[in-house]
Parts: structure tokens; sequence; C-alpha cells
């Protein structure tokens, strides 16, 4: 960042009325082949039980704030909140910048298109995803060492094994709560895991009461072990009979029996809003960015890197007025 | 400070919080392409209120209550989103048009860059004193001190008017004090006995002021002879009423007593009570004139207050205070019948140039055909009224509308600021944003005195003893 003194900047235009912001937050894409059946898979209801465990729920989140004339800055910020007996606790951590620079090649960088309509390229995808995701996994380490008997809640899936998302990583997260008597579980909000071209979580009807079904097998049996590994057990869980359905991850070197019991303490100890646990749902919301600290962390760069912010004519703008996309990625 | 928009005659700007700015400051929007400036006012602050704010807002209300936690902010720019919800619209009125150091013309049909203009606070009096002659210190704005030309006050028509408490008899008396300071003859009506010690500092010192106190059996006495028919037979008619077919008869009885030289009360009365005429016509002359005995202002008619003591007392720079504390409503509008009559024999005499009248409460003495005169004729003659209420729908619409200097401090009642939002020298709106939520001392400056440009001045403290001597439990 210090490199960047004096130099333009195109900031990002963000639209004030969309809420939250967090560009890497995309679906994990898989697909069980069609052949596949669901028949023989196993529904077991889950019966919340009130004895009070420790929740605890971590998510982060990364957002482009604007173009450079090198490359393009990023914040990344990531929360930790703990669910006590009487009061609910959460750090934050960040915003923290990171300026990600341009491919050097010149001629790579003339033929780079999407940077043309002002979005991402693949290589500052990438980077973007594995700083996110290096926040990420560093404050789940944290929380995983500092909770005991508990539940540890992450957004998103238990599936690794990727330059970007390392498995070692993870599997030491799962260890180090294990030692602690604590068990992992991912809640993914959005999934394409597809079960016959049909989405998983299209699997039970509106009215059921809470419940899961365990689809290990049918994950496992269509992919390979390696690269990508599934570090939990994949399931399907209803954690509130008005919820909608999530894909959930268990650490799979838990027995089925914890894995039932821990959706069960989570169901009893956590409110449950709309079927997703508030502890994540809150970690989930003082993570992402509003569009107001989008404008905050500009005129934080503008101010005191003094940086001219430049404000690049939109193409997509000018080629497609307002029937053009109002994402703020391309 | 950036412009946002323009609409109609406002302009919206957009404050940083470190960017100091309130109600009532004068901006100047400088074009250096078109080498000139728009002046604004700001008349009303509100919250950049962009959609998005309302997310963070509720974001922190969560961790208002069970949910508590800190900030790993190493950037600290948690403090630049405090500054964005901080951030202010400033609601401006365009007031015209600078060009070189301070000409001020009312053209506004120009717009200043958006992305170019500089906008800075404007020292507003500069303008206000503007080659004025005789300065008088009102207070200060922002720091900064504000004189007004006294010039502004000669010939016209004030009216000083907001809720009781909020400064108004304060600035009454720091504008007479001023004003007598100037050589000005002042006179004042005080309804509550507020003026009678302007001449004393508040440790008890004599000031270099003249002030002369008269009330009822102190100083205030008059002489049938020397008022003179026409004042007598206006006291009788708008003070106490008296029916148009009992003044002709009064209208006889006098002159047979003029030409007698027997023109006292007593010997008035005396000649109705035997007067040949309708018994109820007798009844209606006899009962108001008991009522002039009664009142006390006629105790001693071998040694009246006459035209030249009045005019001694004011003249050169000289407050007479007519004291009208603990009097009957009908005893102050006798009073004040009788003086307006003195003051316009006086001033139609050519004997004074002019007289600067301040009126408290006047709607508590002075009749309602008073009020046109008071604008009218009398001003033509050289009295210039300045009113003081804190109720202004008592105040008639024609005399906002006519008034050339308003002074306004804090109302709250909306039926109050409706009646003051009529005043001719501001618009509305300017009026209602200002005055709503000022403190107490601070003060709406309008009309010629600050030249049209509407101004909010921190009144001047006065070392004045300026409340009267008011009997307290709680000493």
């Amino acid at each position: 960042m210090q490199s960047l003194q004096g130099s333009k900047f195109n900031p990002r235009p963000v639209s004030l009325v969309e809420m939250g912001v967090d560009d890497a937050d995309s679906d994990e894409r898989l697909e069980i082949g069609g052949s596949i059946t669901l028949s023989g898979l196993k529904r077991c209801a889950i019966n919340p039980t009130k004895e009070f465990v420790p929740v605890v729920a971590c998510d982060a989140s990364s957002v482009k704030i604007g173009e450079t004339e090198t490359g393009m800055i990023f914040a990344i910020r990531a929360v930790g909140v703990w669910r006590q007996q009487s009061k609910i606790l959460y750090t934050r951590w960040g915003p923290l910048l990171f300026h990600v620079p341009n491919s050097e090649d010149v001629s790579q960088y003339r033929e780079d298109e999407s940077r043309a309509f002002g979005g991402l390229s693949l290589k500052t995808l990438r980077v973007l995803t594995r700083l996110r995701n290096h926040v990420e996994r560093w404050v789940q380490e944290v929380l995983s060492e500092s909770l005991h008997d508990g539940i540890l809640l992450i957004d998103g899936s238990l599936t690794a094994g990727t330059p970007d998302n390392p498995a070692a990583r993870v599997n030491k997260i799962l260890a180090t709560a294990r030692q602690n008597h604590s068990i992992v579980i991912g809640i993914s909000k959005a999934t394409q895991l597809t079960v016959g071209g049909r989405n998983i979580l299209g699997l039970t009807n509106d009215k059921d009461t809470p419940h899961q079904i365990d689809i290990s097998s049918l994950v496992e049996s269509e992919y390979p072990p390696y690269p990508v590994r599934f570090l939990g057990r994949v399931y399907v869980a209803k954690l509130s009979s008005d919820g909608f359905l999530f894909r959930t991850d268990i650490d799979r070197e838990s027995t089925n029996e914890q894995a039932q019991q821990a959706l069960e303490r989570l169901a009893g100890t956590d409110v449950i809003f709309h079927g997703y646990p508030e502890t994540l749902r809150i970690a989930h919301i003082f993570s992402t960015f509003t569009a107001n600290e989008i404008l905050a962390v500009q005129r934080f760069v503008a101010s005191n890197h003094h940086i001219t912010l430049q404000s690049r004519p939109s193409l997509r703008r000018s080629l497609f007025g307002p029937f053009g996309t109002s994402r703020y990625v391309a | 400070m950036r412009i946002y928009r323009k609409e109609g005659d406002q302009v919206q700007l957009i404050a940083f919080p470190d960017e100091h700015v309130q109600r009532g400051d004068y901006l100047l929007i400088e074009d250096p392409g078109l080498a000139k400036g728009l002046l604004v006012q700001i008349i009303d602050l509100q919250y950049a209120n962009v959609p998005g704010i309302l997310e963070d807002i509720l974001r922190d209300v969560m961790t208002d209550g069970e949910l508590s936690g800190e900030d790993m902010d190493p950037l600290n720019i948690s403090s630049e989103v405090d500054a964005l919800k901080d951030t202010r619209l400033a609601v401006c009125k365009i007031r015209g048009t600078i060009t070189g150091e301070k000409d001020l013309s009312p053209t506004t049909s120009w717009l200043p860059s958006r992305t170019s203009s500089r906008i800075r606070a404007y020292p507003i009096n500069r303008l206000i004193m503007n080659g004025g002659k005789r300065p008088l210190t009102v207070g200060h704005n922002d720091g900064d001190l504000v004189q007004i030309d006294a010039g502004g006050l000669d010939g016209g028509l004030n009216i000083i008017t907001g809720r009781k408490g909020t400064g108004k008899s304060h600035l009454a008396k720091l504008l007479l004090l001023s004003m007598a300071g100037l050589g000005a003859p002042c006179i004042v009506l005080d309804v509550n006995g507020e003026y009678v010690n302007l001449h004393k500092s508040k440790d008890g010192r004599l000031s270099t002021s003249r002030l002369t106190v008269i009330a009822p059996r102190s100083g205030i006495n008059f002489a049938l002879a020397k008022l003179g028919y026409r004042t007598m037979a206006g006291v009788l008619s708008n003070a106490l009423d008296l029916p148009a077919t009992s003044s002709k008869v009064f209208s006889t009885i006098w002159r047979d007593l003029e030409s007698k030289g027997d023109l006292t009360l007593p010997n008035l009365i005396q000649a109705v009570q035997s007067w040949s005429c309708h018994e109820s016509v007798r009844e209606a002359l006899v009962s108001r004139l008991q009522v002039l005995l009664e009142s006390g202002l006629f105790y001693d008619e071998t040694n009246p207050l006459t035209e030249e003591k009045i005019l001694h007392a004011i003249d050169g720079g000289g407050i007479l205070v007519v004291n009208l504390k603990n009097q009957s409503h009908l005893v102050r509008r006798i009073i004040v019948e009788i003086f307006l009559g003195e003051l316009t024999k006086i001033l139609s005499s050519n004997w004074l140039r002019a007289a600067f009248l301040f009126a408290e409460e006047a709607h508590l003495y002075l009749r309602d055909t008073y009020w046109d005169d008071i604008i009218t004729r009398m001003r033509h003659i050289g009295l210039f009224t300045t009113f003081i209420t804190n109720q202004p729908d008592t105040v008639q619409e024609t005399i906002y509308r006519q008034a050339d200097n308003v002074f306004i401090f804090n109302f709250t009642n909306e039926h109050d600021i409706e009646t003051i939002g009529k005043v001719a020298k501001s618009d509305s709106e300017t009026i209602r944003s200002l005055i709503r939520g000022t403190p107490a001392r601070r003060c709406l400056l309008l009309g010629s005195v600050v030249h049209d440009l509407p101004l909010m001045v921190d009144v001047e403290a006065l070392d004045v003893r300026t409340m009267g001597e008011t009997r307290l439990f709680f000493s």
C-alpha cells in the first residue's frame, strides 16, 4: 500500500441501496450424476436439546475497493461471534487492506478483457480468494483453540484440497477442535450440489419437522478422493420447522451419534432464524461491508495514501445504460 | 464542502464532520472560472441521509443490547465510517452574487461549478456595516462582533418578538441605551417596570445614561387646560369608549368652561352634573370623568407634566420611562393615549426632529386604530416605534408586512411561528428554519439594519440592572 503514494485511484462505484457486499461469497458447484437416486437415504429427526453448549461462529468477507494504475485494492474483514449463556460477544478483525498488483506481463495486461469491463481478472480473483481464505482460516484456527466442549460454526463447507483452500489447514482446525472436545459444523447458505440434476436443498418439502439426511455416501461415491477432499460428512439439514434446508458439513472424524447430538444441541442452544443459526447469521452480518463502509475505505485510502480519486467512465453503463448489470463485479 | 444540488432558490451542500457549520452561517461558493461567488445562507442542517446508512445504524443498534464486542481495526477505518454517518447536508438559501471583495448583487441566475468551486465561510459582518456611520454593537456571530448602523433603525417600524425569557427586553434595552448614547430621544412604555433601573450598573453604580422615570402620582400629572380639547376628547372616545352623542355634549361643556378659564377636572365634573342634557348622557360623561379623577393622573393640575418637560427629558439622548407597572388596563390606556397625543403635538410643532418609542406588550394598552396610526401618520411626523411582544399574534399582519426591521428570538409554538413567517423582510422558510431551537439571547435580525441579509446574533450582555426591582420570596 505504501508504494501507492501519490498515484491515481478509480474508486468502485457503489449503490447505497445495496446491502451487505461480499465479492468472494460464491457457491460451490458440485454435481452428482443423473443416474444416482435418492432411495435408501436415511432421514433422521432433529430433536433440539435444551442443554446449553457454547456456540462460536466465524465468517469473513472481502470486497473490491477500487482500481489503481497497477492493480486493485481489496478489503477483508473477519468476525468471530461467541454465544454465551446470557450474552453474545463478537470480535471483528479488519478491514484489512490489500493491494493486488496486475500481471507484470504488459502484453497479458492489455489482453485482459475482464479488466476492460471493470471486473476482476482470473488471477486477481484467485489472489483475492486465497487472501480471504487465509484470513478466515486464521480466525477459525484461533477460535478452535479457544473453544472447549462447544460447537464451532463456519460459513461454507468442509470441502478442501485446492491451492486456494488447502486441506492441511482445514484438517488442523478440525483436529484442534477435536482435542478441545468441540465439533466443527460448516453451513452453506447456498450450494450447487445437485443429485440427479436436482438441487439437494429441494429434497424435502416445507412442512417437514427438523431433520437431517446424510448424503455423504452419495457425494463421496461420485468424486475421486483427490485432489478435492470431503473433510466432513455432508448432510442436508433443516434445523427448525419454519426454516430452509442447508447443506451442513460435520467433521467426518466424528461418529454419526456425535454429529446427530451436535445438531440437536445446536438447534436447542442457538436461536434458529429461518433454519439458520443466529450466531452464524450475526457473524455474516458483521463481516459483510456496507456501501458506506466501502465509501469510508475509499476516503481512507485517498486521504492516507494521498491517492487521487479518478472515476473512470463505466463502459458497461455507457453501452447498456439502465439495462446493464447492477452488480459490482462484472 | 461540496455542492450536492440546487433546487429553486436553494442549494444543498455536503459538509463533513470536521467542517464547522451551523444554521444561519453565510457561505461563499466561489467559482474561480467565472471570478464570482454565490452567497448562500445555511437555513437547515440535516444528516446526509443516504439509504445505506440505515443498515449501518441497524448494525450499531444490534450491539446496544445483549450483543457486545470489540473491533480490531488497525487502520481505524471505523472512524471514517462514523464520519460518513455524521456527514451533513446543509440546506442553503441563495442570497445573491458577490463580485470583487464585497459587491453584493441580488443576481442568482447563474450556477457555480460543482467540481471546481471552492466553498468558504463568508464574514457577512463586513456587508452589514458596509459604510455605516453610526455603529451600534448588537452582539456576536460565531465569535465575530456584529455591529449594525443605527441609521437602519431611523425612520422605521421595528418589532422585537420571541418567547418569554428568550431575551427580547434585553435587546430592547441594548438598542435603547445605544440609541440614547447616539443622542436619540427615546420614550419607553414600560408595562412591567423593567426599565426603571437602566441607569444603574449591576453593582449599583450610576451610568452616564440620562434616564427619567415617571409614573402615576410620581411625575405623571396632567392638567385639562394644558392637554387641550383634542387630547381629552381622544381619551374619552378611545380609551374610555364615550359614545358619539355624549362627545358632542362634552364638546359644548368644554368650550363653555374654557371660555371662562375654569378648566379643571373637578370643575368639569361639576359642570356636567348641572348641565341641561339627557340623563343617560350625563351619566355617561360623569362616570368616565370620575374614572379620570380616580386614576390619580390629574391630582395637581397646577403643576402638570407639560410638553416642555417631556421634551427636556428626552432631547439630546434622554430616555423617558413611563412606568405602567401595577396600573389597571384602563389607566394604561389613558396614559398612553395622552402620551401619544403629547408626542404628536411636540413632533408636529417641530420642537423635536424625531423620537423613538419603545412599546412593551403594546396590545395591553394600545387601541386597535392606533396601530395603523403609528405606522402611517406618526411615522411621518417622526415617531419611530419599536414593538416588543411575546405574543406575535397580537400584532396585526399589516404591521409585520410594513415593519422595517424585525428581531426574532426563539419560538416553539407552531401558531407563533406561522404568524412570524408573514414578515415581508424575508421568506417564511428562512424564518421558520432559523428560529426553531435557537438558544436564549440568540436572535434573528431581518430588515434594513442587516441590508435584508438575515443574520443570527448572540445578543451582547449588558452591565445594567435589566430587571425591575422585583420582590422575590427566594432571594
